[in-house]
């Protein structure tokens, strides 16, 4: 019997982007990167698990615009598209550095890795990773759990308990749709969780969600477990909380794993360094320069201008060690709470964003393929496990209410309601309340054009309240796409709002938007509905 | 017809809020107009303009915040995600700009953090007038337009029956960031118009909202506590990293050993690590390669490439330092190579179709960088 249990759980999210009006739009490449550096090397990870007999949990959230884009026809051939240009890069650069072995090893790195993504991509799993994901969930090995539609900051809706409600409903339904059940937990965007909110989610069958470590730490009672173990909410459902120790070992700017001097440097990009002459095939069409995933350097220093070349065979050898190191410590955590929390075995809640796995710190899955591997072989205190997992073997746990919480910046709302974004509120609660009259005045809707313009408003109202955006001002990277996209979405939700209700819908503007912002197609705009 | 902060600037004042958000001629207007056209403008993507008073000077410093703040790696991952280089992007301008007013009364009120909540507003023509009804223009013009928050913890508020409340003169804002001093307390806030006298008059309230509690509940289950006690409490809150919260998991302090030896009397000093230094926001001039770094001095970067190209029959093969070569349809090819220090022999051999001819032309270059 293991002493205590280790949760990994990744949150894999990108906004809605989606853009059949251009032939290039600079940020579908956000969704390229994240399959060929997080999503199919995580994949290939869990395959060599799979192969190899090695038993092992995770937890993963999926949420639904990703599960909208993974199998949208249009992005998936872009994707493949996009694939083979980045193959031809490749093989162009690993004829380039001829004169330059020490690059010239990780240029064939990159052709091996962009040939078995394209293998993976096409012929394992006919363009739609959502089967791979399935296929591992089915087996049991992977606890896919859902998140808010369009990843709307529930805390800073809570005016409007409908347009909660919905982000939930929606999210439900639509993995329901694509993974043929309802989902056991959720990760609520950004961890934002407001009290009262877990009502909502147990009317949609949720079993458990998550909390930054201050959500269950402040929770009322004080919960007797600390984090390493789940409270229940009045309302029956469970709140996990995140376990900071595990957290700082691969996120601390100074003692996490992906800051290792060895490691691949995410910046230093050929797309940057090359002649323009070469490279401008494989950036923006305008000319401008991007990061094209090829990049030869390790980080070395922080400070220095000066990179050393990447060697993926040392990277290699040290992502197996500092793997082995994260096992240790959870190791020596564990053995420490499962005696003084009176032998009841702790659970260690380890979250992380998936883009940290491959997208940033490229090293990661391989990491995590490490990590699991030893966690089976090497010992036997602590075992990888699902929250559900959890809950069935532990099933009574301590009544608390958790405290409003978020794991953005400073822990509460702060990232999303600051000067460069707290305007848009004014205008996402005035849409969503004229979204609840709508619902509410159309129980059936009166025509088939009318239904269409109400699921199509619902679609726009959800685009426009997705935390993405917010936060895109707050950075300050992309900002402009970010009010773009805030203002279309409402400028069409109040369009086809008064059209609805002047009685003058607009065929062919409703069939643009139809096939322009086409995310959730089996939508049902009374989930906006007040009960 | 009371002053609006714009109706209260001189032109030249009003010349330079035009001239902030691209109004073009706006000298040969007369003042109401040019106030007009100002406002029109505002109604677009709001723009932290100075001298406009609808924004909380206070707060006018958290559009600033994020570049002073350090970047913790969960923050430089999250932002990893829309990072593809710098890029100054230009749409066309929205054609339709979100509307400053909706015509309703209305306040809402959210929760940033235990101590800091922010309010936005409307109140329409209809409640003004209401109101001027009831107490005359004259009166009204005298009035100060006036934010009040109540502490509402455990009532159904009633208008009279908070624990307490504060004011705030707003002026002719329509939001509002408001700090609050006790966190874990609900409130809800009014706005309205404070007479000369001393009255309050209501025009708009707000939801009400609980902030969130800034550390440990006090509620501790009778039954646990019987057993475990108080220092049982303590150290699994410190286990859990309860000393660090509320820092994002960028600025997690101190080592693991330290948490579980440390007395937990009294305060305990938080250092915060040191960050990664020298990290702002991601945005930089378009070719520098290390957005987080300050190139303060001059720089200048150099390299050398090398091309190789040549002609041969159409269907020949061909292979350079022993790769095999692409011919283009004329029988052309080029190649590039990056061309580091020291000396390269570069054998170029062509084929015939049928295998039985063959020529070689070798190259031997050499780089030096001096």
């Amino acid at each position: 019997m293991p002493k205590g249990y280790l949760a990994i759980v990744l949150h894999a999210h990108l906004p809605y982007v989606r853009h059949p009006e251009h032939d290039f739009f600079l940020e579908e490449l956000w969704f390229y990167e994240a399959i060929t550096e997080t999503y199919i090397p995580l994949i290939t990870a869990f395959e060599n698990l799979v192969r190899d007999n090695i038993d092992f949990r995770i937890t993963m959230s999926l949420t639904p615009p990703l599960l909208s884009m993974f199998s949208d026809a249009l992005l998936q051939d872009r994707y493949v598209h996009h694939l083979d240009k980045l193959i031809e890069l490749a093989e162009k650069e690993v004829s380039r550095t001829m004169f330059q072995p020490e690059f010239q090893e990780t240029a064939k790195m990159y052709l091996h890795k962009f040939k078995h993504c394209r293998h993976t991509f096409v012929n394992m799993y006919g363009k739609n990773l959502i089967q791979a994901f399935k296929k591992f969930q089915d087996l049991g090995k992977l606890e896919i759990i859902t998140c808010g539609a369009t990843h709307g900051f529930l805390p800073l809706m809570d005016v409007n308990k409908e347009a909660v409600k919905a982000q939930i409903k929606v999210a439900t339904d639509n993995y329901q749709l694509h993974l043929g059940r309802r989902p056991n937990g959720i990760w609520l965007p950004e961890c934002g969780y407001y009290p009262g909110h877990d009502e909502i989610l147990a009317e949609e069958g949720i079993r458990f969600f998550f909390t930054d470590t201050h959500g269950v730490l402040h929770a009322s009672p004080r919960p007797k477990y600390g984090v390493f173990a789940p409270i229940y909410c009045k309302s029956g459902a469970a709140c996990f909380g995140r376990d900071l120790e595990s957290s700082k070992s691969v996120w601390s700017a100074e003692e996490g794993y992906p800051g290792n001097p060895i490691y691949r440097d995410f910046y230093r990009d050929i797309g940057f360094d090359l002649d323009f002459d070469y490279i401008k095939d494989y950036v923006s069409p305008d000319g401008l320069r991007i990061a094209t995933g090829i990049k030869y350097h390790s980080i070395t220093g922080k400070e220095s201008t000066h990179k050393e070349p990447y060697n993926h065979h040392k990277a290699r050898e040290l992502t197996a060690e500092q793997a082995g190191n994260f096992l240790f410590n959870r190791e020596k955590q564990v053995e420490f709470l499962y005696d003084f929390m009176d032998k009841k075995p702790p659970i260690i809640i380890s979250p992380y964003d998936a883009e940290l796995f491959g997208h940033w710190w490229y090293e990661g899955p391989m990491f995590l393929e490490y990590l699991f591997r030893k966690m089976h072989h090497d010992q036997d205190i602590v075992k990888a496990i699902t929250p559900m997992e959890y809950l069935e073997q532990f099933p009574v746990n301590q009544v608390s209410t958790p405290s409003f919480s978020s794991w953005g910046h400073k822990g509460y709302s702060e990232v999303w309601l600051e000067g460069s974004n707290d305007w848009i509120y004014r205008h996402l609660h005035k849409a969503a309340d004229r979204m609840v009259e709508l619902s509410n005045r159309f129980p059936e809707a009166p025509d088939h054009l009318t239904h269409r313009a109400l699921s199509q408003a619902a679609r726009e109202l959800l685009l426009a309240q997705s935390s993405d955006w917010a936060f895109i001002m707050k950075t300050g990277t992309m900002v402009e796409y970010a009010h773009k996209r805030t203002i279309d979405h409402v400028e069409r939700f109040t369009k086809l709002y008064d059209s609805i209700l002047n009685n003058s819908i607009d065929h062919n503007y409703l069939s643009d938007l139809e096939w322009k912002d086409n995310i959730f197609p089996e939508i049902d705009y009374k989930a906006y509905a007040s009960s | 017809m009371k002053k609006t902060a714009l109706e209260s600037k001189t032109k030249k004042e009003l010349l330079d809020i035009a001239k902030g958000l691209k109004i073009k001629k706006g000298t040969a207007l007369k003042k109401p107009d040019l106030i007009s056209l100002i406002k029109k403008n505002q109604a677009e993507i709001p723009q932290n303009i100075q001298g406009i008073s609808d924004y909380n000077p206070i707060e006018n410093n958290t559009a600033t915040s994020w570049s002073a703040h350090h970047v913790s790696e969960q923050e430089m991952v999250e932002d990893s995600k829309y990072y593809e280089g710098f890029i100054q992007q230009a749409f066309p301008e929205p054609k339709w700009t979100l509307p400053q007013k909706y015509g309703d009364t209305k306040a809402v009120l959210m929760v940033r953090d235990p101590n800091w909540l922010y309010s936005y507003w409307e109140i329409n023509d209809d409640t003004v007038s209401t109101i001027i009804n009831r107490i005359g223009e004259k009166v009204y013009a005298q009035c100060v337009t006036i934010l009040r928050s109540y502490d509402v913890t455990d009532v159904v508020f009633d208008g009279v029956n908070a624990h307490s409340f504060a004011d705030v003169n707003v002026g002719d804002a329509d939001r509002w960031y408001l700090h609050v001093p006790d966190a874990n307390r609900s409130y809800c806030i009014e706005v309205g118009y404070l007479t000369p006298d001393g009255k309050f008059i209501a025009a708009v309230r707000s939801n009400t909202i609980t902030a969130p509690r800034e550390s440990v509940s006090e509620v501790i289950d009778e039954e646990w506590m019987s057993v475990e006690g108080k220092t049982y409490f303590d150290k699994m809150y410190a286990l859990s990293g309860g000393l660090n919260v509320g820092a994002s998991s960028g600025e997690l302090a101190g080592e693991r050993k330290q948490l579980l030896t440390q007395k937990l009397e009294g305060m305990l000093n938080l250092s915060s690590e040191e960050l990664i230094p020298g990290v702002t926001s991601l945005s930089s001039p378009i070719g520098q390669q290390q957005p987080q770094e300050k190139q303060k001095d001059f720089w200048l970067i150099a390299n050398t490439e090398l091309i190789v190209y040549g002609a041969t029959e159409p269907d020949a093969s061909v292979t350079v330092c022993g790769q095999p070569v692409k011919l283009r349809k004329d029988g052309t090819f080029c190649l590039r190579f990056a061309l580091p220090d020291g000396q390269q022999l570069i054998p170029i051999k062509a084929t015939d179709k049928d295998g039985d001819q063959h020529r070689q032309i070798e190259f031997k270059v050499n780089r030096k960088q001096k």
